[in-house]
């Protein structure tokens, strides 16, 4: 059995786990290598979720930090066309042989990521999954590699979600965070199943009252109940891509004197983001979250960089057709990046601060803003 | 001593004192040096067109950096700075203005989209499918790929996709042109056997229709929008619940009525339903609101990522709320947003607020949700388990809660104990039918009783 590990360094305390599962080849559904289920309701291959779990894994690995609860494990798994390596960028090693995302396998890495939680009250477990997701009220399964593989039961091969959550409610460390970034598109299959959601995990049950109290388990999802979420073709999703950036930057508050990023910050961040990308191509894709409690996740290296949206209002022409130049407040101005226009208003992405910004409109007009304070999660500035 | 003085600028028909909840903190001092990590001040502001509709702060003077969350989730953040021994006043407005006056409710619940992006969403809909191909495929390319590749692919897009299919035909057809409008029905059900236990769990699946259309209060038939109110004069154990039927679409929303005036006023408040229609996908979505401008604003508040800010909102509430529970709805609303941001700490005093909610409305279904939910989130030995389960079953006989909430922890809850007693399993499988046709980003109960047009 291929290990799940793509990064272990034990800590004596409280510590950060991570399971990442990324699935994009699906054999049994539109395209794929086997006999096609039934169920698959127009669902086919995907080449994102692969890209984005390894992105996201490699974030995790590279630029993860709290020090209360040190990045300790990272499990890795992976279903794409073509298997690749894995390269952790903190020690260097390579892992040639990535675990599928097979129903088998996941049921296994969870259970031992499980455990790793269940070392200490403290410990901060993170979940990851890209792939194809479906919904139906309450109801969410999570399609893994080999879904359809029983043509009788195809949800033989996905994940209850819903379950999965209530389930480690038998684990002991507290603080639990769940990013599902996947469809939640409606599906007659989760009906016709009468209540079977896909495999459970953890059977969920009485947490013993002896332990830490209460669980806090924020879910983060890329898109509400019923709806698609994005992805381009060969790149990280739009949600993963936002999610990364959320992290490492927009997610962040310095309301205890440094910059964090907690789950409610990050919801905020995310979005803003997420819909503001899928509206680049004329999508509409709201985030959405579950028992959004706030839990302190990452601490920044330095500032943040934080989106900026500048833009006009009439009788002043877009901003777009203006020449737009900014700078830290009481120095040089520059120009603002050309590849920032998009739609109505122009994006700078800058590092939290103050700043002066300056528009020279093809009539001849000229508008000024000065001194704005920057911060995440964003900052619109309007030219009058 | 220095003031600010804060107000939301929003078009509605009943002002909410709670427009947003806000959070102050100040980033510079008087010489405008630079402040890191400072104190910060939770508060709420008012939205309406009243300008003397103000919330007013005592502050420090100095620069301020407020932020603002409307019920809809839309944070907005602007910077203001104050003089000793000044107010200084800041009007906040959201980034796009309700698509009409009369969905101002609804677009400050997160209900509707703003005018621009709606108007958009309809341009779209109406659109030149092989315009709108090409424009997708462009910007896909944007930026990925160098320009002068991007414009020779662009350039074979013309052999494939001609440049105005429409050219001397007729516009794409009107989505709204043929759709109708919806029928709604109020079923203000007495029958304290249908109302409670299994009959009320399998009955909300098979709603009797015998009840006469109401009209509704407002509509666009070029936009699919039509609204409702209700105030109807429920007292418990009835239940008010609206059926909506457009086409083969059935949906069913349980309405949160009576609901009293905070300050004794002239009975009880209304409640808005919005119907939106969207043809092209043959969907309905309902909004469920309640023009109440004390705790109108906390449904909206209290889903998705606004969540942390709803507890802002009941902390500042809470007395309100809970000393005498003259608003039970209300107060079930403060209870899903103490539990659900939760405390580390256990025994905190709002866990009594919780179990008095459940014992004095003995058909209040949430009551005894949120006090199972208390006991199984913060259990100090078995018993509490077995509280829990019994709390259980009493909301299960209770009746479908007000709140989509309310199903879905009920379901959860009995889900923890399917696999040790045959009855919790019996229950969970009838709650469960329910929840898998629960439109969980409403705050209010709406169930989904047809099934799902299929895609074509």
């Amino acid at each position: 059995m291929p290990q799940f590990l793509v990064h272990d360094e034990p800590a004596a305390g409280p510590a950060t786990h991570v399971i990442v599962i990324g699935v994009g080849a699906y054999p049994h559904l539109k395209d794929g290598t086997g006999a096609l289920t039934p169920d698959h309701d127009g669902m086919g291959q995907l080449s994102s979720p692969p890209i984005s779990a390894r992105a996201f894994a490699d974030w995790v690995i590279r630029s993860f930090h709290h020090p209360a609860k040190p990045l300790s494990t990272v499990a890795l798994l992976v279903s794409a066309k073509n298997s690749e390596p894995f390269q952790n960028s903190r020690t260097g090693r390579f892992y040639e042989e990535i675990a599928p995302a097979t129903s088998e396998m996941v049921s296994e890495a969870i259970k031992e990521w499980k455990d790793r939680g269940d070392s200490n009250f403290g410990n901060l477990l993170i979940f990851y999954f890209c792939g194809h997701g479906i919904t139906e009220g309450t109801d969410t399964a999570l399609l893994l590699a080999d879904y359809g593989a029983d043509q009788q039961s195809s949800l033989n091969g996905a994940l209850d979600f819903r379950r999965l959550c209530l389930g480690l409610k038998r684990c002991r460390a507290t603080e639990q965070c769940f990013f599902i970034d996947a469809c939640r598109a409606s599906s007659r299959t989760l009906t016709d199943a009468q209540g079977f959601a896909g495999k459970v995990i953890i059977q969920p049950g009485r947490r013993d009252p002896t332990w830490e109290q209460p669980v806090r388990a924020p879910i983060f999802y890329a898109t509400f109940n019923g709806d698609k979420a994005y992805g381009l073709p060969d790149t990280p999703s739009l949600y993963t891509q936002a999610l990364m950036r959320a992290l490492a930057d927009w997610g962040a508050d310095d309301e205890n004197g440094t910059w964090q990023v907690t789950t409610s910050r990050l919801a905020e961040a995310l979005e803003n983001a997420v819909v503001r990308k899928a509206r680049e191509f004329d999508r509409l894709q709201l985030t959405t979250a579950d028992g959004m409690t706030k839990i302190y996740l990452h601490q920044l290296p330095g500032n943040p960089t934080v989106p900026i949206y500048v833009k006009s209002e009439p009788p002043l022409t877009s901003i777009c057709d203006a020449a737009l130049t900014y700078g830290a407040s009481g120095g040089a101005l520059m120009p603002a990046p050309p590849g920032g226009r998009s739609g109505g208003d122009w994006e700078i992405e800058a590092t939290a601060g103050t700043y002066d910004f300056a528009a020279a409109f093809p009539s001849g007009e000229k508008r000024e803003v000065r001194n704005m304070t920057v911060r995440p999660p964003y900052k619109p500035v309007t030219m009058r | 001593m220095s003031t600010l003085a804060l107000r939301i600028d929003k078009n509605l028909e009943v002002p909410a004192d709670a427009g947003a909840v806000a959070v102050l903190h100040r980033i510079a001092d008087e010489s405008n040096k630079a402040i890191r990590g400072g104190k910060r001040i939770e508060t709420m502001i008012p939205a309406s067109r009243d300008s003397a509709n103000v919330k007013r702060i005592d502050v420090d003077p100095g620069r301020w950096w407020v932020e603002a969350t409307l019920p809809s989730g839309e944070i907005i953040a602007d910077e203001v700075t104050v003089l000793a021994g000044k107010q200084a006043d800041m009007t906040l407005r959201s980034s796009e203005p309700s698509p009409h006056e009369w969905l101002g409710w609804q677009h400050l619940m997160g209900n509707v989209e703003g005018f621009e992006t709606f108007n958009h969403i309809l341009e779209v809909a109406k659109r030149d499918p092989v315009g709108y191909a090409r424009d997708v495929i462009s910007k896909s390319l944007k930026g990925r790929i160098p320009d002068h590749v991007r414009a020779i692919v662009e350039g074979t897009l013309d052999t494939y996709l001609p440049r105005d299919i429409t050219a001397g035909e007729a516009k794409p057809p009107d989505p709204f042109a043929d759709a109708g409008a919806p029928v709604v029905r109020l079923c203000h059900d007495v029958d304290p056997i249908g109302l409670h236990g299994r009959a009320a769990w399998s009955g909300i699946l098979a709603p009797s229709t015998l009840a006469s259309p109401q009209p509704a209060l407002k509509w666009s038939d070029q936009e699919g929008f039509h609204i409702y109110h209700f105030a109807a004069p429920a007292s418990p154990p009835a239940r008010d619940f609206a059926l909506v039927e457009w086409g083969p679409e059935r949906h069913i929303a349980s309405l949160p009525l009576p609901w009293p005036d905070a300050f004794g006023g002239p009975g009880p408040k209304e409640v808005e339903l919005m119907v939106r229609m969207h043809p092209l996908d043959k969907t309905v979505h309902l909004g469920v609101a309640v023009l109440d401008r004390e705790f109108g604003t906390l449904a909206g508040l209290m889903t998705a990522s606004s969540l942390p800010k709803a507890r802002i909102f009941v902390d500042k509430a809470r007395d309100m709320l809970f000393a005498k529970m003259e608003n039970r709805l209300a107060a079930a609303a403060g209870g899903y947003v103490l539990l659900a941001t939760g405390d580390p700490a256990p025994g905190a005093e709002w866990h009594g607020w919780i179990e008095n909610l459940a014992n004095r409305f003995p058909d209040l279904s949430d009551g005894a949700v949120l006090k199972a939910t208390q006991l199984l989130r913060y259990p100090k030995d078995d018993k509490c388990y077995d509280d829990a389960k019994a709390s259980l079953f009493q909301a299960f006989d209770r009746g479908i809660p007000y709140y989509s909430a309310g199903v879905a922890w009920l379901l959860d809850g009995l889900t923890l104990f399917a696999d040790e007693d045959p009855e919790a399993n019996e229950r969970m499988k009838l709650v469960h039918k329910v929840a898998q046709r629960l439109d969980v980003s409403q705050a209010f109960t709406v169930i989904r009783l047809s099934d799902k047009a299929e895609p074509t």
